[in-house]
């Protein structure tokens, strides 16, 4: 038996038309109705965007969009972190792919070959929106026009270099990661500073990273080597903490960070808060210890039934009350907060879906080896159910990316906010309102729609082990 | 009907095996208000293979299942090799590291490969070393002969495949006693014989098992003792020869000329 492809029908564009357009009556009066409907908009639209629209509004405050009122001075703390992120979106996207590429060869099934174009090419939305305040910067008569150039040329080639990672041979893969998550810690640091507890983050890094690696069944009994392990790990903790305290620079504390940079920090952190703490509401909602579930059950209900502006009014105004009163949290930490408690309880939920979507059978096969049961959730349970609800918890996220927009009113001036600004200005009171918000709308949608891609993606992905 | 009722038909069978390595004296279980197991008493000697048959709903499943503690019993005793099974949970994974189970819907897991699945249990159980770990699963994977999966997921299989994977993972416990919970009713038929081959060769290594199945076949080339359950009782113990030749329940005649 030979294999052959299986056969391609090729039409003409002609016979296309006829056949998905005017394929029958009604298909073909809902075209010929539609059609002038779709022209008509699309010409709308174009006339706002190129001819009517006035855009100075935006132009001449790109800056206030992108980082507020960040101190001008210090703005170069923004394009070392920056850099630092390219570098790490680079690194991290080639380790990806290289792993999909093992994972790929080792089950012996066909795979593209990862390339940076075809990363850059699932973020169009972004690239896109780049390019446009490319253009915008261009139109900006103040401004300089060469450094935004600049900026976006060296970033991706940083990133072009980073994106090499994906020639490490295999036993690194690890280290890209960890390289990747370091990028993004340092990248954070260079503006918030490297001051107060600022080597907690990297010391639990390197930690997690030192206690997988040393082989602790390589030593003569189990508890020498688990021995060892806490001890390299307190080891390098210590070491991290005098290197933070010898470098101890003060930043610029998110108190004063605003625009589209705080919008994205606020909710890249409540993101990465959110989840482990809502894996471990929803795992305490599956106890077996009835105080446990009880708790989290209450938790869950009750910020389920609260809405989040309401959780942010909290944040402000109750928060304080909760805490010792010579703890003093910022509005921003109280609105993270607030927003990673909100999203928590939507997490658990999503996740517990996850849990009993799974078959009793791959429970009962890890008990019947033997495991401990902490060992089946975090081995067999959790891995499967995650990867089940990687697009719900994604929506999840992005929703708080969007809803990181209330910040503005309880008078946090992120990237929405940031138009009252511009609007406060002599020559935009009460003018250009569309064009800023049209502005904002497609900013907002190229980090959600460039999200949304990667969820689909890794979902696919993820399939291969299905 | 204990062991001991019908001395007549298997007693030298077990006792020339040995030792019995699983006790079940007046086990009892329920459901709810749904008695699935009436007073099982049943021994298993070490090395013997003991073949469990009967009706769907006859309890045979929950008897092994109990056996494991995956189903709890709620009166009798179970002891396996001298460990008697208590709600103590170290007691109970002490038991589940000695006796390997087989599925019939196999219940490998899907998110890892081939290697990996065997290689869990002996690494997170017994803190075996990778390498080591490795090379014991590929000697189990040449045993069921399918080493060239070794890096596959299990949905790249066949039926047969999996179920092979699924013994060789319980044997890299190392386990004294293996449960095969109907392992080829899952199965196309064309597969059935590779997995029956496999325990075949099992049995013949000095393997004690306990298998529900429907192969009577199986039953009869391998079995020292052939176990007939119905209503949750057990209704009558024999050596192959005298089950399938000489039964004596009326209960067992129906069952028998029903699938033979």
């Amino acid at each position: 038996m030979t294999a052959s492809a299986p056969p391609v029908i090729r039409r003409s564009p002609t016979e296309w038309v006829k056949e998905n357009l005017f394929g029958n009556w009604w298909s073909g009066l809902v075209t010929v109705v539609m059609f002038p409907v779709l022209v008509f908009a699309a010409y709308r639209t174009a006339l706002f965007v190129f001819v009517n629209g006035q855009w100075e509004a935006v132009t001449r405050n790109l800056t206030l969009f992108m980082q507020g009122t960040f101190p001008r001075e210090e703005q170069w703390r923004l394009v070392v972190q920056i850099l630092l992120f390219a570098l790490a979106f680079g690194i991290g996207a080639g380790t990806n792919a290289a792993s999909t590429r093992d994972t790929a060869e080792d089950a012996g099934l066909s795979y593209s070959r990862g390339s940076f174009g075809e990363t850059l090419r699932r973020m169009w939305s972004l690239v896109l929106f780049i390019a446009i305040l490319l253009y915008f910067a261009t139109i900006d008569p103040a401004g300089s026009i060469w450094a935004p150039f600049a900026l976006v040329a060296v970033s991706g080639a940083v990133a072009y270099v980073g994106f090499q990672a994906r020639l490490f041979p295999r036993s690194l893969r690890n280290l890209g990661w960890l390289l990747t998550a370091i990028l993004l810690l340092f990248g954070f640091q260079i503006v918030s500073g490297f001051d107060a507890g600022g080597w907690i983050p990297l010391a639990l890094l390197l930690a997690v990273a030192t206690w997988s690696v040393i082989p602790g069944e390589r030593f003569p009994s189990r508890l020498i080597g688990i021995a060892v392990k806490v001890i390299a790990v307190v080891v390098v903790a210590f070491v991290v903490r005098l290197v933070y305290a010898a470098v101890d620079t003060t930043g610029i504390g998110w108190d004063q960070w605003s625009g589209l940079h705080l919008t994205l920090m606020t909710s890249a952190i409540a993101i990465v808060l959110s989840f482990p703490l809502g894996l471990l509401l929803a795992l305490a909602r599956r106890s077996t210890l009835p105080a446990l579930r009880w708790m989290s059950t209450a938790y869950i209900e009750f910020i389920r039934g609260v809405p989040l502006i309401t959780l942010l009014f909290m944040g402000q105004y109750v928060l304080a009350f909760l805490f010792p009163a010579d703890v003093e949290l910022s509005r921003i930490t109280r609105a993270i907060v607030a927003m990673a408690l909100f999203t928590a309880a939507y997490v658990a939920e999503i996740v517990r879906g996850g849990l009993q979507s799974l078959p009793k059978g791959q429970t009962e096969a890890g008990q019947a080896l033997g495991l401990a049961p902490p060992t089946i959730m975090r081995r067999i349970i959790l891995p499967q159910a995650l990867r089940a609800v990687i697009p719900a918890m994604v929506g999840q996220f992005i929703s708080l990316f969007k809803d990181s927009s209330l910040l503005t009113i309880i008078g946090i001036l992120e990237f929405l906010g940031v138009r009252e600004i511009v609007h406060a200005q002599a020559d935009f009171r009460g003018v250009a309102i569309a064009e800023t918000l049209v502005f904002v709308a497609f900013g907002y949608w190229a980090f959600a729609f460039a999200m949304s891609r990667e969820s689909q993606r890794l979902e696919r992905r993820l399939r291969v082990s299905r | 009907m204990t062991s001991e009722a019908n001395p007549q038909v298997y007693s030298d069978a077990t006792k020339a095996k040995g030792t019995p390595i699983i006790e079940c004296v007046g086990v009892d279980k329920f459901f709810g208000d749904f008695q699935a197991l009436y007073d099982i008493n049943l021994n298993v000697g070490s090395q013997e293979v003991v073949v469990v048959i009967g009706p769907s709903g006859s309890g045979k499943s929950t008897l092994i299942r109990c056996v494991n503690r995956l189903e709890k019993h709620d009166r009798g005793t179970i002891t396996v090799d001298g460990i008697e099974l208590t709600d103590d949970i170290r007691n109970i994974q002490e038991i589940r590291r000695e006796t390997g189970m087989v599925f019939q819907q196999f219940n490998l897991f899907p998110h890892l490969t081939v290697i990996d699945n065997i290689t869990l249990a002996p690494r997170q159980v017994r803190h075996e070393p990778k390498d080591e770990a490795e090379a014991e699963a590929m000697r189990l994977l040449e045993r069921v002969g399918i080493p060239e999966q070794a890096r596959k997921y299990p949905g790249q299989l066949s039926g047969g495949q999996q179920q092979r994977v699924a013994i060789a993972r319980s044997l890299a416990m190392k386990p004294k006693v293996m449960l095969f919970d109907e392992p080829t009713s899952a199965l196309d038929p064309e597969m059935i014989k590779e997995v029956l081959d496999v325990m075949v060769e099992l049995a013949k290594g000095g393997m004690t098992m306990i298998v529900v199945t429907h192969e009577m076949g199986f039953a009869r080339a391998v079995a020292d003792r052939v176990v007939f359950m119905s209503d949750g009782s057990i209704v009558e113990v024999g050596t192959p020869e005298h089950f399938f030749t000489n039964p004596q329940e009326d209960r067992t005649k129906l069952f028998l000329s029903q699938i033979l």
